[in-house]
């Protein structure tokens, strides 16, 4: 009975009726694999990454109770919402010196490009694996959706919450009650940058760094979130930034301290006060 | 009171600081090792800058990283303080973790006017093709594991110690390959290793570094 509800629960989750990717916190960590602890020995050349059993064989005898579901459901997959690559709010090179024109275009066209295919791509496979019944299938997928799913939501946050120097937005002043909640949390906006900063360069591998509002408390906070974990459930992604290597390795190389340093410069706190104010959400 | 407030009260503080002199005494600095072949010596599958960038900066980064969270740990040790300790755990394993694991790599790789490229031979190729089928087979496997790593890590193949098996493991960041499994040849899959060269194509550079990669070395780990 457990098993039915968490089921439910998934599904809900790649097949709700909004026309957004709508996961929460609480279900994606009841369902992540520990990528830590995962050893393929030897592997099936089929199989992917972080899966301890033989994912190749499929499961032909669905759980009676799952009749209930797949009955209801239709055969094809063609009512799957397709995600796209939202193009960019200004031109490749706008925010050059702090980020390059070839750094830009690499990211958006073809690292972003990428978690889109590839989320299409693994949701179109989940829901033929349930529309079959293969469960095993199912939870491969989670991962992939997880990932990839991350990745094309940080990224369009990122986008929207840059902009170039010198630009009305990039300044600080653009974000009065963000700024007000920032010096009441960290005392000064030097003192957030400085740790904020901090945690950036603390991150080990690739990752995210967050300022994030509690949805409950409004209270204010860094987080850094790990490969393409998104900032779900009652976090709410003010300021993202991305310090996968491939962000800024074509321009400052390992210097990662400098391109954290210059990525002050073109924060879109006019972004950043919206999403503070709950008045934005992110529709993909 | 915390566990290392009390570990303090309870040492006499003469022994503390005998302790504090003698880690700190014992204690070798990790330094960066010499690679065995040029920067330029893996092109065109490696480029030059790559190497020397990856070499000079990221790899001492690790080895400077590893000497300074060591050194913070031998004075917590010293001073009994275990939180302090557990909280620099994670510095070593990174640091530490990233030393050996481009120790290993360094190794693991030859030109190809050297040996750089050569099948596995001996009982070591024997073990690939009981496990994988064929050489081809271990390698494709390879790639895919390479692929499959979400963010930053390595791919390894490894020996089993307890029965001798070979088989293909990923680690994330820089978690190292230790306990039972054995390190045998690893492949560094974070950007920082083709980003340079081949951008966001990194099929194409698991696809090419088989032509540099050095059996031998593989084979005297096997054998070990």
């Amino acid at each position: 009975m457990q098993f039915l509800q968490y089921f439910a629960v998934f599904t809900q989750i790649i097949y709700g009726s909004d026309n957004h990717l709508n996961v929460t916190g609480s279900q994606i960590a009841a369902t992540s694999v520990d990528s830590e602890t995962a050893t393929i020995l030897p592997v099936d050349i089929e199989s992917k990454i972080g899966v301890d059993f033989d994912i190749t064989a499929t499961t032909e005898v669905p759980l009676a109770t799952n009749s209930i579901i797949f009955d209801n459901i239709d055969k094809t997959t063609d009512y799957l919402k397709k995600f796209t690559l939202p193009s960019l709010p200004y031109a490749y090179n706008a925010l050059e010196p702090y980020i390059s024109k070839q750094i830009m275009e690499l990211h958006h066209t073809r690292h972003h490009q990428a978690y889109v295919d590839n989320l299409n791509a693994a949701l179109q496979g989940h829901a033929t694996a349930f529309q079959k019944a293969d469960v095993k299938k199912q939870i491969e997928l989670q991962q992939v959706i997880k990932f990839n799913g991350g990745g094309h939501i940080n990224h369009s946050l990122f986008w929207a919450n840059l902009s170039p120097a010198g630009t009305p937005a990039a300044s600080p002043s653009a974000a009065p009650q963000l700024r007000d909640a920032i010096e009441e949390r960290w005392g000064s906006y030097d003192t957030f940058k400085e740790k904020f900063s901090k945690a950036l360069l603390g991150i080990q591998g690739s990752g995210w760094g967050w300022l994030v509002k509690d949805k409950n408390k409004g209270i204010l906070s860094i987080e850094t979130t790990k490969d393409q974990d998104p900032v779900i459930g009652d976090r709410i992604p003010i300021i993202g930034v991305d310090m996968w290597e491939h962000a800024y390795y074509i321009q400052y190389l390992n210097d990662k301290a400098s391109y954290v340093e210059g990525v002050w410069n073109i924060i879109n706190w006019e972004t950043a006060e919206t999403r503070f104010k709950n008045l934005t959400s992110l529709y993909l | 009171m915390s566990l290392s407030n009390l570990r303090a009260r309870l040492l006499p503080s003469t022994v503390r600081a005998v302790r504090v002199a003698s880690t700190q005494a014992t204690r070798a600095k990790h330094t960066l090792p010499d690679l065995p072949y040029d920067y330029g010596a893996l092109e065109p599958v490696i480029s030059g800058k790559i190497m020397e960038l990856h070499h000079k900066k990221h790899h001492q980064t690790y080895v400077n990283g590893l000497n300074d969270a060591e050194a913070k740990y031998a004075e917590a040790l010293g001073l009994g303080d275990v939180a302090k300790q557990v909280e620099l755990q994670a510095l070593v394993k990174f640091h530490g973790g990233g030393h050996l694991n481009h120790t290993l790599f360094w190794e693991n790789l030859a030109p190809k006017s050297s040996c750089g490229g050569a099948p596995p031979s001996g009982i070591l190729a024997s073990q690939i093709n009981k496990t994988f089928g064929t050489y081809d087979a271990f390698k494709k496997a390879m790639n895919a594991a390479l692929m499959g790593v979400q963010g930053s890590g390595w791919a390894w193949l490894v020996k089993d110690s307890e029965t001798g098996g070979v088989g293909i493991v990923t680690r994330p960041n820089q978690d190292p390959v230790v306990g039972k499994l054995r390190p045998l040849l690893g492949i560094d899959a974070w950007e920082h290793a083709y980003y340079l060269q081949y951008e966001n194509r990194k099929a194409e550079y698991f696809g090419a570094i088989w032509d540099v990669v050095n059996w031998k070395a593989a084979e005297k780990r096997f054998a070990a």
